[in-house]
């Protein structure tokens, strides 16, 4: 476990006037759930199609270390791709399906059938395996889908947006059928939009912005790194008293201070040494009704990485506040 | 290597599966054969409705209507009164009346038919109950009745007569050694209309299925496991093995019908092309060279094409037609320059050389040379063609344009995926 499985070293690829991927670099290690994250147009499929060998990059390398890996690119039987563009033959059935993808990723038909039928039961598609895809609901197109990508237990799966088009339900057997391919020792890479999702999920994030590395680590260091803090918010039982407003404005160790409402208010700081301090200025200038305070979540280390001005929904709110006001 | 071959096995396997639907060939089989015994009996039926009766009053001994037709006379020996009633009645459909010499004058001059000679000398009157749509058949025969009667009364002895209107027989002798027999023009034609039918019924499979497969995006999913040009090949041997086996279908069915016809009809209009079947390996190595060369055509312009139903460059498909009824249009001259060179060149030899083989003369140097350049040709369309669906197949919503398309079958696309 833990061992390299994918080097990818200052790689980039244009397409005429635009740079799609300039000079990315990370690794993969078996077993872990990796997360490429980055606004639409970042680069993240380009980055996987050069990976999995369906594009040249213009510069730099990408080495697989994997058995019957090559210089242009994997084993395709060692990968499980699932792209973002995705379809199936909505003519067919869905067991003839699942079987021709078995046999294209290098099972044998008897193989390929009990695989079959075995991702169908895991995902409670086995009463359709004799339908016509087309007469499935589009859940259950998904789940062959995903069946169809998986089901030759490759050493890693590539997953472009799992979640996009799925609803919650859907979503969560998506995290499950991840899960249960980390389980079983599978190697996942995934690209994602639905970071609380990637939250729960991933080992290691690589947030990708036009094309170049913005941030990457595991998900605990990125919530530790330079884009990430706590948050903390008050409700006071009257108005917010104005000196703090203006005591905590001109503090350099809170790098945002908003106020939500007249009775609440929004810190947000680098270090959580100093949550007792501010707690006890904020009893003594005001009766204090209500304290939270956390770390930031992924989403919002995200938009902060990716436009350190962006509003996130809190900071939409509290400008409606101050608009009001 | 081994790898490459498995998978275009797999993929031309499940190709001909999604293609040639055995129930559906059945089916079509027993609904064209049904179809063909409910047009056969009808006609049978039509046949037997359309039959006339007349009775035929004052003819000669000789005066006879021939049996394969639709009009007979009836034996029945009654007056002419009689007859009329029956006309009437609608138990005979005519009463041919002929009258010549003293007997003519029966027939007052207001009354006589026009156009049948003067008076005292030869008349027909017919008596029917409605409009003799079978007149045509009968008047060949009133025709050569008046004929006899004028030539009897010249003087010529009967013998003489006899001679003069017995039918004429045309005894038709075809040299196959120096010329081109029916047979041969038929087995021509068989052969292109055959080849011109698989190439059309694997054009619209290809078309629907590369353009469908962008639309329903399968693509990328199934590029990631295999190379284009591995899909490709298995795809055109799947549609091309499918398309081959729907004509055969085809032909069993010919061949039913036929077998139908012997058992029925009174004559079996047996194929004489059946004789040439000494070019038959010929005809099978130009026959699937053709169809594959063509399909690898196909194939890659169906790759540039987002929607068949609005993209011009559809029309671009229609090619391969050109050289095919370019070769129909040149079978008067078989061995004519035009057709040696339509016969050497890849994608007209398909037609032109088996056309040459049975209605020309062909030295066996042209045939290998003929086959040589077929050769030649899949092998490069099928790369070109490689690259251009490499370039093409991802591409949804947007057409390359013209100038990847030829930097990519010249192999010289950087942008084109799967260059390796």
């Amino acid at each position: 476990m833990n061992e390299l499985l994918v080097q990818v070293q200052d790689v980039g690829k244009s397409f005429r006037l635009v740079q799609a991927v300039d000079g990315v670099s990370f690794e993969v290690r078996s077993g872990e759930i990796f997360a490429l994250l980055g606004p639409n147009g970042a680069g993240k499929s380009t980055l996987v199609r050069m990976m999995i060998g369906m594009m040249r990059p213009d510069h730099g390398a990408i080495r697989w270390h994997h058995p019957g890996a090559t210089v242009n690119g994997p084993d395709p039987r060692y990968v499980g791709y699932l792209p973002e563009d995705r379809g199936l033959y909505r003519d067919q059935k869905v067991a003839h399906i699942l079987e021709y993808f078995g046999r294209l990723r290098g099972l044998s038909g008897k193989e390929s059938r009990a695989a079959a039928e075995e991702w169908a039961a895991r995902l409670e598609v086995s009463q359709h395996l004799n339908s016509k895809l087309e007469t499935l609901s589009k859940g259950n197109q998904q789940k062959v889908q995903v069946a169809a990508a998986v089901l030759h237990r490759p050493g890693i799966a590539i997953l472009d947006e799992p979640f996009s088009g799925l609803d919650p339900l859907n979503q969560e057997m998506m995290l499950n059928v991840i899960r249960f391919l980390r389980d079983e020792g599978t190697t996942v890479l995934l690209s994602a939009h639905q970071l609380e999702l990637v939250e729960r999920l991933a080992d290691r994030v690589f947030l990708l912005a036009n094309g170049r590395r913005v941030l990457e680590g595991t998900v605990a260091d990125v919530k530790c790194g330079v884009h990430s803090g706590y948050s903390l918010r008050m409700t006071f039982s009257k108005s917010v008293p104005e000196e703090l407003l203006h005591a905590w404005s001109d503090d350099d160790r809170l790098f945002d201070v908003d106020r939500i409402s007249d009775f609440s208010i929004s810190l947000t700081l680098n270090e959580s040494s100093i949550v007792p301090e501010l707690l006890q200025r904020a009893r003594s200038a005001g009766e204090l009704t209500e304290f939270r305070g956390g770390s930031l979540s992924l989403h919002e280390i995200y938009l902060r990485a990716l436009n350190p001005n962006v509003k996130t929904p809190d900071t939409m709110n509290k400008s409606l506040v101050r608009t009001a006001t | 290597m081994n790898r490459s071959l498995s998978l275009i096995r797999i993929i031309a396997c499940w190709e001909f599966h999604r293609y040639f639907k055995l129930k559906d060939q059945v089916i079509g089989l027993v609904s064209m054969l049904l179809g063909g015994v409910v047009m056969f009996t009808a006609a049978r039926i039509a046949q037997s409705s359309d039959a006339v009766e007349i009775a035929v009053i004052g003819a000669s001994t000789s005066f006879s209507i021939p049996e394969n037709g639709d009009i007979s006379v009836s034996k029945e020996q009654t007056s002419e009164q009689e007859w009329q009633k029956k006309v009437a009645n609608k138990d005979i459909d005519g009463l041919l009346v002929i009258r010549s010499g003293a007997d003519s004058n029966a027939l007052p001059d207001s009354e006589a038919a026009p156009g049948n000679g003067q008076k005292n000398q030869w008349t027909a009157r017919l008596y029917v109950h409605r409009d003799p749509a079978w007149l045509d058949q009968l008047m060949p025969v009133i025709q050569a009745e008046r004929t006899r009667w004028e030539m009897e009364q010249e003087g010529l002895s009967a013998e003489t007569l006899a001679r003069v209107m017995a039918p004429v027989v045309v005894d038709v002798v075809t040299n196959v050694e120096s010329g081109v027999s029916k047979a041969d023009t038929l087995t021509a034609y068989a052969f292109l209309g055959a080849t011109l039918m698989t190439s059309w019924i694997a054009l619209a499979w290809i078309l629907t299925g590369i353009t469908g497969e962008k639309h329903q995006r399968v693509t990328e999913q199934i590029v990631s496991a295999v190379r284009p040009q591995v899909w490709i090949d298995g795809k055109l041997l799947g549609i091309t093995a499918a398309a081959v086996c729907s004509l055969a279908f085809l032909f069993v069915s010919g061949i039913v019908a036929l077998i139908f016809l012997a058992l029925t009809a009174e004559k079996l209009p047996l194929p004489g092309s059946l004789q040439r079947l000494e070019f038959l390996p010929l005809f099978v190595v130009f026959y699937l060279g053709g169809i594959l060369f063509w399909n690898y055509f196909y194939a890659a312009n169906a790759a540039i094409i987002n929607d068949p139903n609005t993209s011009s460059r559809s029309s671009l498909l229609f090619i391969p037609m050109f050289p095919m009824f370019a070769c129909a249009l040149a079978t008067n001259q078989p061995d004519g320059p035009f057709m040696k060179f339509l016969s050497l060149l890849p994608g007209s030899s398909v037609t032109a050389m088996p056309i040459r083989l049975v209605m020309g003369e062909v030295s066996p140097v042209e045939v290998l040379i003929s086959i040589l350049l077929l050769a030649a040709g899949i092998l490069l369309l099928r790369l070109a063609a490689g690259r251009i669906f490499a370039a093409g197949v991802l591409l949804q919503g947007k057409e390359p344009s013209w100038t990847d398309i030829i930097r990519s079958a010249l192999g010289n696309n950087r942008e084109s995926p799967f260059l390796q």
